[in-house]
């Protein structure tokens, strides 16, 4: 996933545009590709000792196939279900203040119909991650 | 925890830093916010010098940092990957 910053309000709040690419492994196979705007606050008391930021994502998610666990996620709902959906994912990160270029990451992964307004899907595969970000 | 236990809470953390950031801001002062951990500033509005008996309007104290002029040049610090899973 790689993003960049387009605007900062009150030396706080980010708004960054991102895009991201994933591969499901396991049970499922499809690959995804997202967009999205991320609107995250950086301005917390603490990050003398722990820089931190949250944030959230959201925008449109498109898997290359309906992968057969998420199917069933919408089983008397949607059959077909859709495999364009909506990304939406909170985010917390963590930084030592000396290395602020290098992030750890939690980010939950979720996709879904938005309540049934993207298809008539209601629920799409999602995952909690964790991993690293790295400003350049 | 649920999807939306998960978003409740992160929300509601949203909310929490949002009112501490507004209470810890320099509302009115004519001197940068010089905070180490946000991002780079270079174009931010300047602050006029005011009476302190006048305090400063909203748009004095408002500061927006826009990249867009730059956003598709060379990352400068602003641009981030991330690689992650589970």
């Amino acid at each position: 996933m790689i993003s960049r910053r387009l605007v900062t309000f009150g030396n706080a709040l980010n708004i960054e545009p991102e895009f991201g690419i994933g591969k499901r492994f396991g049970d499922m196979n499809a690959a995804e590709f997202w967009v999205a705007i991320v609107v995250r606050w950086t301005a917390f008391p603490w990050n003398d000792t722990i820089k931190t930021s949250i944030a959230l994502s959201d925008g449109p998610s498109l898997a290359t196939q309906v992968d057969r666990n998420e199917r069933a996620l919408n089983d008397g709902q949607n059959p077909t279900a859709s495999i364009l959906l909506n990304y939406f994912s909170p985010e917390i990160t963590f930084a030592l203040p000396q290395y602020p270029d290098y992030e750890l990451l939690f980010r939950f992964h979720h996709r879904s119909g938005i309540f049934g307004l993207i298809n008539n899907v209601h629920e799409g595969a999602q995952y909690a991650t964790a991993g690293f970000r790295f400003h350049f | 925890m649920s999807v939306n236990q998960c978003c409740t809470l992160t929300i509601a953390l949203l909310v929490a830093t949002l009112a501490s950031g507004i209470t810890g801001a320099r509302a009115g002062s004519s001197v940068p916010n010089v905070d180490s951990s946000g991002p780079i500033n270079t174009d931010r509005t300047e602050t006029a010098q005011t009476s302190p008996a006048v305090p400063p309007s909203r748009a004095e104290v408002r500061r927006i940092d826009w990249n867009g002029d730059n956003f598709f040049g060379p990352c400068q610090g602003d641009c981030s990957f991330a690689l992650y899973g589970g």
